[in-house]
């Protein structure tokens, strides 16, 4: 593994040159007129700088809303998973009762389902329920991704947290919701933290369902309404590319501050040593 | 505790505990795919309201394995999920052992890794659909300047290149991935077999084929799979760059069953087509299963 440093160097700064340069390509065209953006050799740094596209996607388009309407069914997503999956996982790294692998099986198999094998079905369900445009119809099919991740997560992060607290509480006639709650829920905290950041940028980067289950503007989530912005003739590129950067810059800091533990999270149930 | 008893007070918390989650996943999951059984065998079509609706059995099966649109889809998967996942893995080891190697991951690092990871595939795909816009796209612009300025005018009209920017889309935002999964291997490789290697006189090439590679297979194998079952279920940079075009080349068979079901309003055809789709994801979750070895983890913990 001696190899020369220089090469070793040069690959990573590859790597973050080429990691981020698109996001940066993307911003800088987002603040340019459009007559710059569409030129066929368009200039590198924008002249004159302007917010005209960020000023357009809030006042001209809605777009406010599709980010309103990303937010609430990630949040309400994570939410019912965060809750259900802890009461899962704690049955799970906890108890020891049969078909233990069986259910484990059961969930990483649904985590697989391909998503587009459910769209038919909860299409015509979601119709005959007058559904379609609510975020009951996102919510729902969310749960079947996201609920298995979030059990098979947090039984990784419960496994982690020490027993011996919990036996203890158990000697002095705790029942177990009781220690669920005050002992475990507390110690798995980080975890559950971590598990929560990773189920929400899941359901707020979903496309399928999305795509399919709404229909008009208002409704949408921010994948599908970027994506929608362009109209049969023109295609609003600065608009477009705003938008990207509007939707990428809390992704990135959250990314920036959360970094840790995102990485934890995303290796904890799949690389064991 | 008794071990022959069939139902301990503990066993008791642990199915109470677990029953609301698996009922959700029962209702939103298992209900609705059982529902895409039944429509395979039925004629549903929505468009054409006078067409009678009833079990036509596997008339629609059948009409799926003769047409050349489906296996041309098939094709394209099993090529697009093939070239992307290989180069993934194989950039994704030489980034992550170079990561490995200058030893800190620094903060700039870990966010190269995460930020393609973390934002929505579409969202991607429209950065790159922006980048080889023939009119205007930074990369036309530079391959014109290399001389390949007529290549660069059709990269989305033509089914090689349209295939290469896909690729190309999917490589960038999830070799990162990769980095990460291979990266949590290599930190778990003892050290001190290097040093005993290198004690031994082996060279960097011997040491990385006979300690590297082989403690790194379990990492591998999970990253794999995983990817694997994803990049068969393409479908976000198909509608986002080329809608299948030109022509259908572009098709996969998660966009080919979304346009029999959304826009052609064949529900029971595009059932059809979602059984196939779903028996090839079980096959990867099974082979993942397999992999992971459950086993292993039998029981809670002392």
């Amino acid at each position: 593994m001696r190899r020369s440093p220089f090469l070793v160097y040069l690959a990573k700064v590859l790597f973050i040159v080429l990691s981020f340069f698109p996001f940066f390509w993307t911003f800088l065209s987002s603040c340019k007129p459009g007559s710059q953006l569409f030129q066929v050799n368009p200039p590198f740094w924008p002249q004159p700088f302007t917010w005209e596209n960020y000023r357009a996607i809030f006042w001209e388009r809605s777009f406010y809303l599709n980010i309103i309407n990303s937010l609430v069914v990630a949040g309400a997503t994570t939410f019912i998973c965060v809750v259900l999956g802890s009461l899962a996982a704690y049955g799970l790294a906890r108890f020891r009762f049969r078909g233990k692998i069986a259910i484990l099986s059961f969930i990483l198999v649904v985590s697989l389902f391909p998503p587009v094998a459910l769209v038919s079905p909860l299409f015509l369900l979601f119709e005959q329920a007058r559904l379609i445009n609510t975020y009951l119809a996102l919510i729902l099919p969310y749960l079947t991704f996201a609920l298995p991740l979030t059990v098979w997560l947090l039984t990784a992060f419960f496994r982690q947290i020490p027993f011996e607290l919990e036996e203890a509480a158990r000697l002095d006639g705790a029942g177990p919701m009781r220690i669920l709650w005050e002992v475990t829920l507390p110690l798995a905290a980080p975890g559950i933290f971590t598990t929560a950041i990773l189920t929400f940028i899941y359901c707020w980067n979903e496309f399928l369902f999305a795509l399919a289950f709404t229909t008009n503007d208002t409704s949408r989530t921010i994948p599908v309404a970027i994506v929608m912005f362009s109209g049969y003739h023109t295609v609003p590129w600065g608009q477009i590319l705003a938008a990207v950067t509007v939707v990428t810059v809390p992704v990135a800091v959250l990314v920036l501050v959360l970094q840790r533990r995102i990485i934890s999270g995303l290796t904890a149930g799949a690389v064991k040593g | 505790m008794k071990p022959n008893s069939l139902l301990t007070r503990e066993a008791r918390w642990g199915y109470l505990l677990l029953a609301p989650s698996l009922l959700v996943i029962a209702l939103v999951a298992l209900y609705p795919l059982g529902y895409t059984l039944w429509l395979s065998c039925q004629q549903k079509i929505i468009k054409l309201p006078w067409m009678v609706e009833g079990w036509v059995g596997l008339a629609n099966y059948r009409e799926l394995v003769v047409a050349a649109r489906f296996w041309q889809a098939l094709a394209n998967t099993v090529m697009f999920t093939g070239f992307s996942v290989a180069l993934e893995l194989v950039l994704g080891l030489v980034a992550a052992l170079a990561i490995h190697r200058a030893r800190v991951l620094t903060g700039l690092t870990r966010a190269a890794i995460l930020l393609p990871w973390a934002i929505p595939t579409v969202v991607a795909a429209v950065m790159w659909l922006f980048l080889v816009n023939p009119a205007f796209g930074l990369i036309p612009m530079v391959m014109g300047s290399l001389g390949f300025s007529e290549a660069s005018r059709v990269l989305l009209a033509h089914p090689v290149t349209a295939w290469v920017v896909i690729i190309a889309t999917d490589v960038w935002k999830n070799t990162p991935f990769m980095t990460l999964m291979l990266l949590a291997g290599l930190q778990v490789i003892p050290e001190d077999l290097y040093e005993a290697a290198a004690m031994d006189g082996a060279s960097s090439w011997q040491a990385f084929f006979s300690i590297t590679l082989p403690l790194l297979t379990p990492a591998i194998l999970v990253a794999l799979i995983f990817r694997t079952s994803q990049a068969f279920m393409i479908f976000g940079h198909i509608y986002t760059l080329t809608g299948g075009g030109p022509g259908t080349a572009t098709e996969t068979l998660a966009f080919l069953n979304y346009k029999a079901i959304l826009n052609d309003m064949r529900f029971g055809y595009g059932a059809a087509l979602s059984v196939l789709i779903f028996l090839c994801s079980l096959t990867f979750a099974l082979l993942y299963l397999y992999t992971l070895g459950l086993r292993a983890e039998e029981g809670p913990r002392p």
